[in-house]
């Protein structure tokens, strides 16, 4: 069986104030060509579909299409699950129709236990499909006490499935977890404000292969068999040296997998460059990929006006300037924070500092978080 | 989002279309709306907003209000906008809701407003409208906000500054500061935080007023006022319930032994009753013992009368048989009567049957004579079929000869066309020699013609060549005297002008170079300025080469008339060739050679003609013949069929005239047979039934008589055995004893009347000595017993019962009073430590809730303690600017310590003043430094949020008036750093009445307003 794997595709995603639905789309049709020509058997989705509950309108057409042409214009079937960031519920919406045809949506606990099946030259795979939640639904849908983080959460899931599982036939885990040790990076939304978030990787010793989501860097925990596929674009300044593509997984008779990664291209770049502004806009300045989305880092000193404005002529996407000299030079008053590096535990923990001149005691950051956490449960319009 | 296009109709002071295209700029990125007051500038702005997000740039104008009150009904308010936005180009339209003229009759319909965007990114050219994305007023709007990045108010903070309102973001208050800054820079998840914790906070306090109210709602219920009365009234309850509980135990010993003695007393008492039971059983017994007697009796009789039976039995059947057989006989002589008269009927019928046996004979004979007329009619149809037969013959004979007769006299017409055919192609064939000759001459003639038009031609082009030579050549002659005499004229005057230079360089006493002489009386003096040399020299040239021009055209020109000369000869010598036909068109030559030609090819085709048609006339001649034969033999035939139908017919008549007329027919034949045929059998069938039904009647009499006969016989010998039977039985009764038959009646019983009467007399048998025993063992059982006092015993187990029921109840309810005083405590302690509990958390969520909420010593909340460092970022370029323009005087500050204690702070502005090396607050600014610092702080914000979000594009801005307010070298300043920025890229476009600015700024959209709307145009 041939498998592809993909996921994190954030379709709708807004990077920097531009909608990336069109650079998504031709990166999508080198996915859909790739299935053709691949002699691709099954298409495993590891979540963060979309990247919103309520995704723009363009984002769900694009969606549609891919889903379309894979599914009826090729006729491979897909399994897909809820990611972090999609809303359960609209996801999983017509869910029994669309298995009739062979997309494979799952984007809730309650049934955990109850295989896919798809099937190859040698018999059988039941594919176990295991979408994001958060521990509190997990504890609610499984009924398991025993659940207090994403760890315990994942233990009471999996020790479902395995009384279920059928040991003589090949298994698949599909997950969209943050396993322990996992390179993590920026634009990926951390799944806990506070707490543990991460997932011990024993917990899928069982399975002959685990095709999971959330990390946006491709690579295998522990043994080659439990992977990410990463995102299918970079989605910060922090992944400007990620390769960026899906994993094709050859599965055999006894299950034993090969992992071949296949990268793809988007048509804009990701990129960070340095030098003062004569340097980067003079006629030195290196021509090529002038249209990638960059970071800017600005080595000048002193005052500049309208830096945006003269780097935009010679880059017309440029999407966000950094003075590192200016930044770490004296002048800046004891605000001196961005919120879009922290996270939101670290920025009220500084705010407190100083409006107070306090630390937060364990208590106040136990109920921050908890009511921070509800707040992101409720974007998802997910409830307990 | 850089405009390229704008269109707006019936809009604002603009009555009719009013287009601006910004590409008229022309790469001027600075442009001053000017014109006088009222004329419509803020308009223009007003329309880019109204067509970007249908509210206008002050936002205070609404789009329904926008209409034109100089338009005419018929023009209807719209506006159009283009746009590009990096690299893609987008269109807007929009309609205002509006009146509009109906279609058909009067008044007015109110049109809904509507709105379209589309994507024109690959349209072709203007009026390719491209991809709609858009195309509802509220999704054109969402639309906007998403490609822009911003919504309708941030919009006119960072890209158009409205008039009067650009000061907003320098003078509000921190919280309108905050919402403007939350927009721009999506921080409202933080302030969602802030109204999450205030929730949760919320949650807390109500739950812990739930915990309180259901305490209290415990503590009603148990009437009580604190938990502690609570315990102490558990306690009391509890000691209560011992003292109860050890009662009840007493009680219930006793009672268990009342109810002992009641079962002992009982169970005597049982066995009284049974000795009382079994003596009135005896004594019932006994009393029926008479009528038991009397039924033994009436038993006896029975059975002696049950033997006489047999004997009656047989009596009765001996007394119905004779019945029976006096029935037989009666009935038997009816019967026989019956027979007889039957008979007698029959008879008659035959002999009324036997009376048409005459008429039978008759009918035979005339169905004899109907089948002779058959066979003649059938012979009489076969010659009528053979007439006809030959009728049709004659018909298709006279046919074939009329076709025959056609036939010849077209192949005679057709003969004599082939000969005249014949005779036209020897004609033909004569004239061929004389038709080749007229071709050939003809031909040559024609090419000669040919050649004299062409060389006509040639010679026209030539001669106009010629013509338009001699005119250049004249005007260059012109030209040439203009020079000549120019340059004469220049040299002229310099040759003069020598004298006089020379003579201003003559000294008294100093030899003249030219005659020598020392002494100069009169000196020569230029009339005019003297040419210098360079001009000669230049008139010069300049003639010279006039000159040149002039004869290279004089050479052109010879060559020219030579030519014409030449070909005017060559033109005479051909039209001489030619004769008459040069005044023939070369059209009209070729078309006469093409139709000798065709003559020529026909006259050439004739010779086989010749031969064909001949061969032809051979061919027809011989068919002729043939024809006229076969006509002859035809006209023969149809003679002899002729003559052998009326011999048939002869014939026919002989044989019709045997055979009577109404018998002709077949059909009158077969009917009048049928007829003849059916009278006959219905006649021959009466008389064969007649004789069946007499022979059936004598018989049935004849039967009848004897069954009478044997009837009579039957009935004696039943009399006789009567007779015998009734004397056996009468003799059998006195045997018996019975001295009448009504005795006998009397006593009989039925079977099971006898066999009840057995089993009842047996049972009483049974009875009777079975209760003998019954009292004889009750009496030995009561022998040595007292009968006990049962009811007073009763009573007492009775009164011990009820006393034990009152203990039990009492101390249930005691146990009852403490179950509910024990849940009640437990309840409250539950709920005591659940409000401690809540109260922990609330203390820690609600300290974090108000921390976020601004209620801390800075007076800041959670998301402005994240704005202000952007604030910050936007101070610092805004100062920057806004240093230079006020001559490093001013810098634009947060306030870090608190100004107004009541209202939440941490993004209030003041102006660092150089000047006094102060803080002061913004609202000290005067008008004219505020615009400034207005204009620094938009232009940081665009900065900033560009820096913060590449995607979204600021390069445009526009600045509706502030300058007045400027001193002429703050003005400077202002528009230095709006150079700057158009210096960079960005459109940027000021509307004002400043009249230097006009001066300083070359490109303008003038604006002239007239009685009936305004116009505008670009100028550069």
């Amino acid at each position: 069986m041939r498998i592809l794997h993909t996921a994190d595709w954030h379709l709708g995603r807004l990077f920097y104030g531009i909608h990336l639905t069109e650079d998504q789309a031709v990166v999508l049709a080198q996915i859909t060509q790739l299935i053709k020509e691949a002699a691709i058997d099954v298409v495993i989705i590891a979540g963060d579909v979309y990247d919103r509950a309520v995704p723009p309108t363009d984002a769900v057409r694009l969606l549609d299409d891919t889903l379309s042409e894979i599914l009826l214009g090729l006729g491979k079937p897909v399994v897909l699950i809820s990611g972090n960031h999609d809303s359960p519920d609209r996801l999983s919406f017509g869910s029994r129709l669309f298995a009739e045809r062979g997309l494979f949506v799952r984007s809730s606990c309650r049934n955990v236990h109850e295989p896919t099946i798809l099937h190859d030259s040698h018999g059988p795979v039941q594919v176990f499909l295991v979408p994001y939640a958060e521990p509190p639904v997990v504890r609610n849908e499984l009924n398991a006490s025993e659940v207090n983080d994403h760890n315990t959460a994942m233990k009471a899931v999996v020790s479902r499935i395995e009384k279920a599982r059928d040991r003589s036939v090949r298994s698949i885990l599909v997950g969209h977890a943050f396993v322990a040790g996992g390179m993590e990076c920026e634009s990926e939304r951390p799944l806990s404000v506070g707490g543990a978030s991460h997932v011990d990787p024993m917990c899928f010793q069982g399975f002959d292969y685990v095709a999971l989501g959330h990390l946006h860097q491709a690579q295998s925990a522990e043994s080659g068999s439990i992977r990410y596929s990463g995102s299918i674009m970079k989605y910060s300044f922090s992944e400007t040296d990620h390769k960026k593509g899906v994993t094709i997984v050859e599965m055999n008779e006894e299950g034993r997998c090969s992992i071949e990664e296949v990268s793809v291209s988007s048509p804009r770049d990701v990129r960070c460059i340095e030098g003062t502004m004569d340097e980067l806009t003079g006629r030195m300045a290196k021509k090529a990929g002038i249209n990638d989305y960059l970071h800017v880092r600005l080595l000048d000193k002193g005052a500049m006006l309208d830096a945006m404005g003269k780097l935009r002529r010679v880059y017309p996407n440029v999407l966000h300037i950094e003075r590192p000299v200016l930044e770490s030079g004296p002048g800046r008053t004891s605000s001196d924070i961005d919120h879009r590096r922290m996270t939101e535990l670290a920025l009220f923990e500084s705010f407190v500092k100083e409006v107070t001149g306090e630390e937060l005691t364990a208590h106040q950051r136990k109920a921050f978080v908890s009511t921070v956490e509800e707040l992101h449960r409720r974007q998802r319009e997910v409830n307990v | 989002m850089r405009p390229r296009r704008l269109v707006v109709s019936a809009f604002g002071p603009y009555a009719t279309e009013q287009v601006f295209d910004f590409d008229d700029l022309k790469g001027n990125n600075f442009f001053l709306i000017c014109g006088p007051t009222g004329s419509g500038k803020t308009s223009v702005l007003d329309a880019i907003c109204y067509a970007l997000y249908g509210d206008s740039s002050g936002a205070e104008r609404a789009g329904r209000t926008m209409r034109s009150d100089h338009a005419s009904p018929a023009t209807e308010t719209s506006v159009l906008l283009d746009f590009e936005l990096g690299k893609k180009s987008y269109r807007i339209t929009r309609k205002p809701e509006q009146e509009r003229p109906k279609k058909r009759g009067e008044g007015t319909t109110t049109q809904p407003a509507t709105a379209t965007t589309w994507d024109r990114t690959e349209a072709a050219d203007a009026d390719d409208e491209g991809k709609v994305i858009a195309s509802q007023p509220r999704s054109v709007n969402e639309a906007s906000e998403r490609l822009l990045g911003f919504k309708s108010e941030q919009f006119r903070q960072v890209v158009m500054l409205p008039q009067g309102q650009f000061q907003t973001f320098l003078k509000s208050k921190s919280d309108e500061r905050q919402k403007i800054l939350e927009r721009l820079f999506g921080t409202e998840f933080y302030r969602r935080i802030e109204d999450a914790l205030k929730d949760a906070a919320r949650g807390i306090g109500n739950d812990i007023k739930t915990v309180r109210d259901r305490r209290d709602a415990v503590l009603e219920d148990a009437d009580a006022s604190d938990l502690d009365s609570l315990v102490d009234r558990q306690g009391k309850r509890e000691r209560a319930l011992t003292i109860a509980e050890r009662r009840l135990e007493q009680i219930r010993n006793a009672s268990r032994r009342a109810n002992e003695d009641v079962t002992q007393a009982s169970r005597v008492e049982d066995q009284f009753v049974e000795l009382e039971k079994a003596t009135n059983y005896l004594a019932e017994l006994e009393r029926k013992k008479a009528a038991i007697a009397e039924d033994r009796e009436t038993l006896a009789d029975a059975r002696r009368a049950d033997s006489l039976l047999d004997v009656e039995t047989s009596a009765q059947e001996a007394e119905a048989e004779l019945a029976q057989a006096k029935a037989h006989v009666k009935k038997a002589e009816g019967d026989s009567v019956v027979r007889a008269k039957e008979l007698r009927a029959a008879a008659a019928e035959k002999a009324k049957a036997e009376e048409s046996r005459p008429k039978i004979k008759e009918l035979e004979r005339t169905l004899e004579h109907l089948k002779q007329h058959k066979n003649a009619l059938e012979r009489v149809k076969d010659t009528e079929d053979e007439i006809s037969n030959l009728d049709s013959l004659i018909t298709k004979l006279v046919n074939t000869q009329e076709h025959e007769d056609t036939e010849l006299s077209d192949l005679q017409l057709e003969l004599e066309d082939s000969k005249n055919k014949l005779r036209d192609a020897h004609t033909l064939e004569k004239q061929l020699e004389s038709l080749q000759e007229a071709c050939t001459a003809l031909g040559k003639t024609v090419k000669q013609r040919e050649q004299s038009a062409s060389t006509q031609k040639e010679l026209k082009e030539s001669q106009r060549a010629l013509t338009t030579a001699e005119r250049e050549l004249i005007a260059s002659e012109r030209e040439l005297n203009a020079s000549k005499s120019e340059y004469e004229d220049i040299e002229h005057r310099w040759r003069a002008g020598q004298a006089s230079v020379l003579a201003s360089h003559l000294k008294r006493g100093e030899p003249c170079p030219v005659c020598g002489s020392t002494d100069h009386p009169v000196h020569a003096t230029a009339s005019k300025t003297v040419p210098s040399d360079e001009r000669l020299a230049v008139a010069k040239g300049a003639h010279e080469k006039v000159q040149k021009v002039w004869e290279s055209l004089t050479r052109e020109m010879n060559v020219k008339r030579g030519t014409v000369r030449a070909l005017e000869t060559k033109e005479a010598s051909l039209l001489d060739g030619l004769g008459d036909d040069a005044q023939s068109s070369v059209h009209r030559l070729n078309e006469e050679l093409d139709s000798r030609l065709a003559m020529l090819r026909e006259a050439k085709g004739a010779g086989m003609r010749i031969v064909r048609i001949a061969k032809t006339i051979s061919k027809a001649e011989a068919t002729q013949a043939e024809l006229k034969k076969s006509i002859q033999s035809r006209a023969k035939e149809i003679k002899r069929r002729e003559g052998e139908q009326d011999k048939l017919r002869g014939n026919l008549d002989a044989r019709l005239s045997g055979i009577p007329a109404q018998l002709r027919s077949v059909k009158g034949l077969r009917d009048a047979s049928a007829k003849a045929a059916a009278t006959l059998t219905q006649l021959q069938t009466a008389i064969d039934e007649a004789i069946v039904e007499h022979e059936d009647a004598n018989k049935a009499a004849s039967d009848a008589e004897a069954g009478r006969k044997a009837a009579v016989q039957q009935l004696g010998k039943a009399e006789r055995q009567r007779a015998a039977k009734a004397e056996q039985f009468g003799n059998r009764l006195s045997a018996q004893g019975f001295a009448t038959i009504e005795q006998f009646q009397k006593a009989r019983r039925t079977k099971t009347d006898i066999r009840t009467l057995e089993s009842w007399i047996k049972k009483y048998d049974a009875a009777m000595s079975a209760a003998e025993a019954r009292v004889k063992r009750a009496t030995q059982q009561t022998e040595e017993l007292k009968r006990p006092d049962l009811a007073a015993i009763k009573a007492r187990a009775e009164r011990i019962d009820r006393i034990r029921e009152r203990s039990l109840g009492q101390a249930q309810s005691i146990e009852q009073e403490l179950r509910s005083i024990r849940k009640w405590t437990l309840d409250l302690k539950s709920l005591d430590s659940r409000e401690a509990k809540l109260d922990k958390e609330f203390r820690t969520i609600g300290y974090i809730s108000e921390l976020a909420d601004g209620k801390n010593s800075r007076k800041m909340t959670f998301q402005r303690f994240v704005l202000a460092a952007l604030l910050d970022d936007v101070l610092r370029v805004a100062s920057r600017r806004l240093e230079v323009m006020s001559k490093g005087r001013y810098r634009i500050e947060r306030t870090t310590r608190q100004l107004d204690l009541r209202s939440s702070g941490g993004l209030d502005l003041e102006v660092h003043d150089a000047h006094t090396g102060r803080n002061r607050a913004v609202n000290t600014l005067s008008g004219g430094e505020s615009f400034l610092a207005s204009l620094a702080l938009a232009l940081g914000l665009s900065d900033v949020v560009q820096a913060y979000a590449g995607g979204i594009v600021l390069d445009t801005i526009f600045v509706d008036e502030g300058f007045g307010s400027l001193d002429p070298e703050a003005l400077d300043l202002a528009i230095n750093t709006l150079l700057d920025l158009q210096a960079q890229g960005r459109l940027v476009g000021v509307i004002s009445h400043v009249p230097d600015l006009k001066e300083r700024i070359d490109v303008r959209l003038e604006i002239e307003s007239s009685r009936t709307g305004s116009t505008a145009r670009f100028v550069a």
